[in-house]
């Protein structure tokens, strides 16, 4: 669905992102990207929904180039992001933000996405004051709105426990079947990752080292070497 | 859309209808006013607090809505003030018309600006939204403006035909402007509140909290914001032309910085998350000016005032009567 050519992000002299070509984004699959701090996993995302220029390369989603196109474009467009960093509306209440952003995209089905993101129980609640593993999934539950085709999240599974990341991945998994999406995930838990994805990419140093199925990566003596080490 | 099944909160079904009942016993009791007041200083207070209080109320909305402090609110008041006196005078429109034209020469400027200073940071933002309200004094009070400006002086005016029913003529009365100030704090508490609980109003707040986010959700972040202080702009307009006509007089001191403060620190006082807080810290600031320059110690006592309630009261006057009635309403 995304395709990624001879993409580079500089900063000043320093490439964050050097050359990569990549597809990404098959409907129904998890897609991961994983790399050492510094490989530019992020910068790759931000770059992929519109945060960040491009020096150099061109980015196509459905065949057209939407590399000048705004964030605002691409996600009408189907293109959906999570962050880093949760990102929600922490002053309004998670129905409020949810029917929000649900009434300006369209959304079918919002009924759907509170059930399946376990978020029924807590609807009237003020985000901030939600538990964490909450905003997570409410920060999800945001990206899910407008039936996008394609979800890149951002480290799902920052500052959850190894049990919440697996049951977020196997929620991201269940989701991508369901409603025909493809899911990128940016994620440092190589054993969620490996576990749970269909397809993944390695960075290294803003390079594509490889990408493939978790059984092809974890042989990949390259990635081994640069990344996994003796944990594969 | 499909609608999302949910439990109802718990609510009383008789709270609005109870409320809008006594807002609008307490909107027609107001009219009785000046046959209590017979004129005079009371009077007089009321009506410049109340034209504070809708200034507060532009001031807090756009804090509130926006997470933006308009120090300059005074521009929009001052320009609908002069807009209103010059065409009067250099064009003879009637009152009415050149009340007209007044709020629409503010909705262009306040649109204008906004389409400026919305995109800058927040500093910046009340820096310049303060820094064209001291130029515009500063514009008008030119002696080469002065045939039509007034110069420092002020201009003067005399306003002819009606306004809204009433005499332009006896506008200048504090009890016969009284109808027209009350109603028209009413009208623009009443927008504020609809467009706060409205689908836009939880936008602004949208984005003011997360506008990244908002942006990742598709929306456009600049232009709500963009009609949110051109609409601020008006309703200080508003104001501005009422004051105008009834003083029959726009001077400098309405573009003055102590316009702004006076304005930002009713609503401070009152509490900026309501429309009731603002306009009552109006009044009370008002008032309190006014008795602690009778005392002859106007700023050293208003200083001491503020601090007292930033440190004790942050959210208002008003926010210990709401704890109080969430209190209640537990019990």
């Amino acid at each position: 669905m995304i395709r990624v050519e001879n993409l580079t992000v500089a900063y000043g002299a320093f490439k964050a992102l050097n050359d990569i070509s990549v597809d990404l984004g098959q409907r129904g699959q998890v897609h991961s990207i994983i790399g050492p701090n510094g490989a530019g996993k992020s910068t790759f995302m931000d770059a992929v929904v519109g945060k960040r220029r491009p020096s150099a390369g061109r980015i196509f989603y459905k065949d057209r180039d939407i590399s000048g196109d705004s964030i605002q474009r691409r996600r009408k467009n189907g293109m959906a992001r999570s962050f880093q960093k949760t990102s929600i509306f922490p002053g309004l209440t998670i129905l409020e933000q949810l029917d929000l952003v649900a009434a300006h995209l369209n959304e079918p089905d919002l009924g759907a996405i509170i059930d399946t993101m376990d978020l029924r129980e807590v609807l009237h609640l003020e985000a901030a004051r939600a538990a964490y593993g909450v905003q997570r999934r409410v920060d999800v539950a945001l990206g899910l709105i407008g039936m996008p085709d394609i979800l890149l999240l951002d480290e799902p599974g920052a500052g959850l426990s190894a049990e919440e990341t697996a049951n977020l991945f196997r929620h991201l998994r269940k989701l991508a079947a369901e409603r025909d999406i493809a899911a990128v995930v940016v994620e440092h838990d190589v054993e969620a990752v490996f576990a749970l994805s269909d397809v993944v990419t390695v960075l290294d140093l803003g390079r594509h080292l490889a990408t493939g199925t978790p059984a092809e990566i974890r042989a990949n003596p390259q990635v081994v070497a640069a990344y996994l080490g003796t944990a594969a | 859309m499909t609608s999302v099944p949910l439990s109802p909160r718990s609510a009383s079904s008789l709270r609005w209808p109870v409320l809008g009942g006594l807002a609008l016993a307490v909107f027609l009791a107001g009219f009785l006013l000046p046959g209590y007041l017979q004129g005079g200083y009371l009077q007089s207070l009321l009506n410049n607090g109340l034209i504070t209080g809708v200034m507060a109320l532009c001031v807090a909305f756009i804090m509130h809505q926006c997470g933006l402090v308009l120090f300059g609110i005074a521009a929009y008041y001052g320009l609908a003030a002069y807009a209103c006196a010059i065409l009067i005078n250099s064009f003879g429109l009637s009152a009415m018309a050149a009340a007209g034209g007044a709020l629409l020469v503010t909705l262009t400027a306040a649109f204008l600006v906004g389409a400026i200073v919305i995109r800058v940071k927040p500093l910046a933002f009340m820096m310049i939204c303060l820094s064209l309200a001291e130029l515009m004094r500063h514009l008008v009070a030119l002696p080469s403006l002065r045939r039509t400006t007034g110069g420092s002086d002020g201009l003067l005016f005399m306003p002819e035909g009606r306004v809204l029913g009433i005499d332009a003529m006896d506008l200048l009365d504090t009890a016969q402007v009284w109808p027209l100030i009350w109603t028209a704090t009413w009208v623009i508490a009443g927008l504020f509140l609809i467009v706060a609980s409205s689908h836009f109003g939880v936008r602004l707040r949208a984005i003011k909290e997360n506008e990244e986010r908002m942006r990742f959700s598709g929306f456009d972040t600049y232009w709500p914001r963009v009609f949110a202080f051109t609409g601020v702009g008006l309703a200080a307009g508003i104001a501005g032309v009422i004051q105008a006509l009834a003083s029959g007089l726009a001077s400098p001191e309405m573009f003055s910085i102590i316009t702004s403060t006076n304005a930002l620190l009713a609503a401070i006082t009152g509490g900026v998350s309501s429309v009731i807080g603002p306009v009552a810290g109006g009044v009370i600031y008002t008032w309190a000016i006014s008795e602690f320059g009778a005392l002859g110690y106007s700023q050293l006592f208003t200083g001491i005032a503020v601090i007292l309630v930033m440190l004790f009261i942050p959210k208002g006057i008003l926010h210990p009567l709401r704890l109080l009635r969430r209190k209640g309403g537990r019990a």
